[in-house]
């Protein structure tokens, strides 16, 4: 039977995790595979898994239980070994490397940004402070919507105001919080959102991190907003790439 | 912390589920991964937030972005004139059309 895989930890965790199950229809218990100083929180792997809500839900409530009590390599969503003996290989192999994340994030929590336009405000806004893009509009209007390469080409520069925006507004963002930051990653692109950037925040900076928000929202125009998720497990700061 | 934890049930555990869904791209595509383990085929989301669409290029874009725009009624009060209106001072017969500007 293969083994799901949640997360690792240090094997001193407390791993407070009764009543916590394991992702898929059947519920499957959790178990712990130890290796000398490390521990990773495992159950048997559901088959034919998918990424169904419930299922996201339960992986992240039982990283969840062992965020809540100390410092957590949070796993991917999906991570299989063939079974629990590969995991206590993995756990031997790459002892050193899960010790130095763990101690990276120590003491730190993640905090995901995502900033959003409303977009009929943001086109106001660009068609308000552009004169060619105004009038090329009126006159597309007037044109009962105009040809179609006419509309393309029109559309095509809006597309590139709104880009400049975007990024104008992402780069402010990250400018006013990075300095709270021990770390900062970009979040995949989300529909919707101008920017989506995770930072990893100290406990200690935690309050100058929030108190940066304010202004920072009164600084950006009046189409943006920006909410804060978290704090989180440190998804975004246990890969490889967490240097980026 | 850790009592709360353990009284509470694992879904309402951690974070409520309408914040992890603000998330969820972070679980599917961050977190540690291990090369020799193998990842669970993901397709057939419920969840749709991770399906990101370039929203400002190829034609489709440029079209609704035009058509957007030929929309708009530049000829009222500016979204920023809105927002500094206290709530009273709203016009009160165009609910609909406050709450647009106001994005």
């Amino acid at each position: 039977m293969s083994s799901y895989v949640y997360c690792v930890t240090r094997a001193s965790h407390p791993l407070p995790l009764e009543g916590a199950v394991g992702v898929g229809e059947r519920a499957p218990a959790l178990r712990l595979v130890r290796e000398k100083d490390l521990v990773a929180v495992v159950s048997d792997a559901p088959e034919n898994l998918r990424a169904k809500r419930r299922d996201l839900l339960k992986h992240d409530a039982v990283i969840g239980r062992v965020y809540a009590a100390g410092t957590v390599l949070p796993m991917r969503f999906g991570m299989v070994a063939p079974d629990d003996e590969a995991v206590q290989t993995e756990l031997r192999s790459g002892a050193r490397r899960y010790g130095e994340l763990l101690c990276r994030i120590d003491g730190h929590v993640e905090l995901n940004v995502k900033g959003v336009h409303a977009e009929e405000a943001l086109l106001r806004d660009l068609l308000l402070q552009n004169d060619e893009l105004r009038t090329r509009n009126h006159a597309l209007r007037a044109a009962d919507g105009g040809r179609h390469q006419d509309k393309v080409a029109f559309g095509e520069h809006v597309a590139a105001a709104v880009a400049e925006r975007r990024a104008r507004d992402a780069d402010q963002v990250i400018a006013r919080l990075q300095p709270h930051a021990a770390r900062i990653r970009q979040g995949p692109p989300v529909d919707g959102c101008f920017v989506n950037v995770s930072f990893l925040v100290a406990s200690g900076a935690r309050a100058d991190f929030d108190a940066a928000l304010s202004p920072l929202r009164r600084e950006l125009p009046g189409y943006a907003s920006v909410e804060v998720y978290g704090p989180l497990p440190p998804y975004s700061f246990v890969g490889n790439e967490a240097d980026v | 912390m850790t009592a709360i934890a353990m009284t509470q049930t694992p879904q309402a555990n951690g974070r409520l589920s309408g914040e992890l869904y603000k998330v969820v791209e972070l679980i599917l595509d961050r977190g540690l991964v291990i090369d020799v383990f193998v990842r669970v085929s993901v397709i057939g989301l419920e969840v749709v937030t991770i399906d990101a669409r370039v929203v400002v290029a190829g034609v489709d874009a440029y079209l609704r972005f035009a058509e957007m725009c030929g929309r708009l009624d530049l000829t009222g009060s500016s979204p920023r004139i809105g927002r500094s209106l206290p709530d009273g001072a709203l016009p009160l017969e165009l609910p609909g059309r406050a709450r647009t500007e106001i994005g």
